[in-house]
């Protein structure tokens, strides 16, 4: 009998955590199952030693840039299948060890699809390599030439590039007098021999995969100012976008969303400002909230920002896309609403290294990658004017801390003879709760009537009580209780402080002093109470 | 309104009616001040009564000599009273320095009883019982071991239960020896005095109630008869006897003029250990007679009950309470609505509570100081806070031993030299 007990307990115990075993199965597996995205990017290691750490993270960033939607997974994370969902797949081998992963090394043999392959060559994997004659270099200053830019001075540890003519408007890297294609392309198979991480070869992989993906519309520029508070230098703010309207130069302010005090004068203000800045081709950007600074859960998350989203559009403030970093995008969509409702956006320059593991990621309609002034200075173009990088990019600018650094930067951005696109002008879209704000060359509508932008000084109270008094109970009864108290307890003070002048009489008749006439002695006299033992 | 408003309603209606309760006691204790100084000092009419003063000491031998000086010294006939010295399980010298004395004052009626572990070592009540079984005075007076009484107090005393029959008992006024040796003394000194010109000076000026302070104190032998001693369950032997004696219909009058002296304690843990035994002594008096709140033939004592239920339970779980209240209000753990007094109320509070203390300063010599002023206001924020923890202390202490089902154990007061 309690034999049967015991292996009816143990049944109801694997039954019980079967569920449980299962999920977690499938969360793991989720990201190896779940509909194909895009692309498939196979990377082999971080490699967070060497100089290639970011090229997992910029490669993410820029697959987000151009809208499309990955899933990233380590070579040893791969099973086997997968690759073969996908009609396009990246391969970054950012070292030299050997892959140990028959699945996906047979996967890749068998693989049929369009392929870029970026880094160390492993033929055992991509037989298709070894068409692509490589040079390797050490200790190089190269230059990366694209779309009629050139980007100089880029020094490199290891250079490995294919020792082949390059095509007429292919990216070049050129080392010296020798010009070598930065990508080449045989069949389905695209190499890409050098690539690391940072801003300027960023732009030269953004070119080949732009081609890749069949991306043929042009690109833009932007500008932007990120980080504004409604506690940033408001006047600075007022000053940098007369300057740049003076210049006709377009700007983006990234607003960062308070969610409290919303009612303040403070923020009566802040919006004022950025009225004022839309007035001067300034397009109001919304920054994604810290995740790390928000601790509320995402539905909670999710409401202050329907909350500030409304409350920006009640004050004639139109935000007209996103800024964030790439991480927003590997988030699961359904956690970030109401931000991924936003057509547009511009994802900032982060150097920080990608998060491991199997993930993937949803995309906005149209991004622009956020590049650094710096890396404009050291773009130089063949044509007097700059033009523009392959992508969409953004300068992102700080709000200059005083006059001088404005006129520096505008010095700059005058000098480089930039063509910067009105974000106001771009086609952007978002539905969040009651409103739809749309905005085109025609200009914003809002839930389909036109907006303008004219700016209308409006007065605001300075009156206005910040902390609103607390409602009380039972106030009538204290304040009379309050008063009746204050009385009697000030009635009682003056009949102590009566009875301690009287009791000072009686004090000093009990015990007389005898004060010598130099007053310089004095002796006290007791007659009635014997002294203290 | 919530459960946390109307609590918090209810104790600041408790506070604020205790406070006025203590103003009034203030006011009627310094009218009796000033009705004494107008009085001649009461003196004997007759025959002298015989009085056996009882002094309980255990391992007291730092301050046994000079007690039993002072005790000889009275200013009253020598052979009219004896002193009963109940040497209560000592295991410190006090035996060998009682017999010097005895040997030093021979024809003086001076006992010592030294009782063992068998029959002592039980507490105060025990160490009294016993004497009182060898005393001979009509009237019994009590000292404690470590007090120097004045010369003339035992007259003062005598003569006020002897004039009038209808006192049960005459107590002294006791004043800090040692008041001088740090600031915890100087805290006891003006504690001990307002609450000797407020709760026992005015209640006696308002309803003739007074509360044993357990030394200085006299007594008539009928009433020890006729109640069998003194509680050995109560570690807070004066207040049980002094329910006592109102509930046999006798007064107890407070004769300011009867002084003695005596050694307070200097450090804050023989000060915590001392209160404790006070008010878990206080807390089974009260329990012991809480019945007579609602007796109608124990009408007297009535305001006695209430004032300790007052002190003890009622002031304390307001102000407890209140706090507790207060800090989860502010931790965000509670939400209270109600709007509560202003700032300056609290503040006139305060300074009503200096002045009201320093009223009680100032029928004393040498302590009507602008010190002592300042002192006072300190108090209030150190050692009435240090009386609310130890006041919490106690009553746990109290129902922990109860629970256990443990007597509660006789903490005797450290004494210190000098």
């Amino acid at each position: 009998m309690k034999r049967c007990i015991m292996i009816f307990f143990t049944l109801i115990l694997v039954i019980v955590q079967m569920p449980m075993i299962t999920a977690t199965e499938v969360k793991n597996q989720e990201a190896s199952t779940s509909s194909p995205r895009d692309v498939l990017v196979i990377y082999d290691q971080l490699a967070v030693d060497t100089v290639y750490r970011n090229n997992l993270s910029a490669v993410e960033t820029l697959l987000s840039a151009l809208s499309q939607t990955a899933e990233i997974v380590s070579m040893d994370d791969y099973r086997g299948g997968r690759l073969l969902a996908y009609q396009k797949v990246i391969v970054l081998k950012n070292t030299q060890n050997t892959i140990n992963n028959p699945a996906l090394i047979a996967d890749c043999q068998n693989y049929s699809g369009a392929m870029v392959y970026i880094g160390f060559a492993a033929p055992e994997l991509v037989p298709g390599l070894v068409v692509f004659p490589v040079n390797r270099q050490l200790g190089r200053t190269v230059s990366l030439n694209l779309n009629g830019l050139a980007m100089n001075s880029i020094w490199v540890d290891e250079l490995r590039v294919i020792d082949a003519v390059s095509d007429s408007g292919e990216v070049t890297v050129g080392v010296g007098t020798a010009s070598y294609p930065f990508a080449k392309t045989s069949g389905k198979l695209t190499y890409v021999p050098t690539f690391i991480g940072d801003p300027e070869f960023s732009l030269a992989l953004g070119e080949v995969l732009k081609g890749w993906f069949g991306r043929i519309n042009s690109a833009h520029m932007t500008l932007l100012i990120p980080d504004i508070y409604p506690f940033s230098d408001l006047n600075m703010v007022i000053r940098t976008a007369d300057t740049f309207y003076a210049n006709g130069i377009p700007f983006a302010l990234g607003v960062v969303p308070i969610d409290d005090n919303m009612d303040y004068p403070a923020m009566a203000r802040f919006y004022q400002v950025l009225r004022y800045v839309q007035s001067r081709n300034g397009t109001i950007l919304i920054h994604r909230p810290s995740p790390a600074t928000v601790s509320d859960s995402s539905s909670v998350l999710s409401e202050k920002m329907y909350a500030v989203i409304a409350k920006l559009v009640e004050n004639g403030v139109y935000p007209l896309g996103l800024v964030t970093d790439d991480s927003l995008f590997f988030d699961a969509v359904d956690a970030v609403n109401p931000l991924n409702l936003f057509s547009s956006g511009i994802i900032l320059p982060d150097t920080s290294i990608a998060a491991v593991g199997p993930k993937a990621s949803w995309a906005l309609s149209s991004v622009s990658l956020g590049v650094t002034l710096e890396t404009v200075i050291n773009s130089s173009s063949q044509n007097r004017n700059f033009g523009n990088y392959p992508i969409n990019t953004t300068i992102v600018m700080e709000l200059p801390e005083n006059q001088e650094v404005l006129t520096a930067q505008l010095n700059t951005l005058n000098q480089k003879w930039l063509s910067l696109s009105n974000y106001q002008q771009l086609d952007n879209q978002w539905t969040i709760g009651q409103n739809t704000v749309v905005s085109s060359p025609a200009g914003i509508r809002v839930n389909g009537l036109p907006v303008p932008l004219v700016y209308d000084e409006e007065p605001i109270s300075d009156a206005y009580a910040y902390q609103k008094p607390p409602e009380y109970s039972l106030e009538k009864i204290f304040t009379a209780g309050n008063a009746f108290l204050l009385t009697v307890v000030g009635i009682i003070i003056v009949v102590f402080i009566i009875i301690v002048l009287f009791s000072r009489r009686v004090y000093l008749n009990k015990f007389r002093k005898v004060v010598d006439q130099d007053n310089q002695s004095v002796k006290e006299k007791d007659t009635k109470e014997d002294k203290a033992p | 309104m919530n459960v946390f408003d109307y609590i918090m309603v209810i104790n600041i209606f408790l506070i604020w009616s205790l406070l006025f309760v203590n103003i009034v006691l203030i006011v009627a204790g310094y009218v009796y001040y000033l009705k004494v100084e107008q009085q001649k000092p009461p003196e004997i009419s007759g025959e002298y009564p015989f009085v056996s003063i009882m002094v309980p000491a255990h391992n007291e031998g730092v301050v046994i000599v000079k007690t039993v000086a002072a005790l000889l010294a009275f200013d009253y006939p020598e052979d009219r009273y004896e002193i009963i010295v109940i040497n209560d399980n000592s295991s410190d010298n006090s035996a060998e320095l009682l017999k010097e004395i005895q040997d030093d004052n021979p024809g003086r009626n001076l006992f010592v009883i030294n009782t063992d572990n068998i029959t002592g070592g039980k507490g105060k009540s025990n160490a009294l019982n016993i004497g009182y079984q060898q005393a001979k005075g009509e009237f019994i007076a009590i000292y404690d071991a470590d007090n120097t009484p004045e010369h003339k107090a035992l007259r003062y005393l005598a003569a006020e239960l002897k004039a009038d029959d209808s006192l049960g008992a005459v107590i002294g006024k006791f004043r800090t020896r040692n008041k001088e040796v740090n600031l915890l003394t100087r805290f006891i000194n003006i504690e001990t005095l307002s609450f000797q010109w407020m709760a026992q000076a005015g209640r006696w000026q308002l309803m003739k109630l007074c509360t044993i302070p357990g030394t200085n104190f006299i007594l008539r032998r009928t009433i020890i008869e006729a109640i069998g001693g003194w509680d050995e369950k109560a570690v807070a032997e004066d207040t049980e006897i002094s329910f006592r004696i109102y509930l046999m219909g006798y007064k107890i009058k407070f004769q300011p003029k009867a002084v003695t002296w005596e050694q307070e304690p200097q450090t804050l843990g023989v000060w915590f250990r001392q209160r404790t035994r006070w008010v878990k002594g206080n807390v089974y008096v009260l329990i012991k007679n809480i019945g007579y709140l609602v007796d109608k033939d124990a009408r007297k004592i009535r305001f006695d009950i209430f004032y300790f239920l007052s002190t003890y339970f009622l002031l304390l779980t307001a102000l407890v309470v209140s706090d507790i209240i207060f800090f989860m209000n502010m931790a965000g753990l509670v939400s209270t609505s109600i709007q509560g007094f202003s700032n300056l109320l609290w503040f006139t509070a305060f300074v009503m509570f200096v002045l009201g203390v320093f009223i009680a300063l100032t029928t004393e010599k040498g302590e009507m100081t602008v010190s002592n002023f300042f002192i006072i206001a300190l108090m209030y924020f150190t050692y009435c806070q240090m009386w609310i923890i130890v006041t919490v202390y106690g009553v746990f202490q109290y129902f922990k031993d109860r629970i256990k089902k443990q007597d509660s154990k006789w903490y005797k007061t450290e004494r210190f030299q000098g």
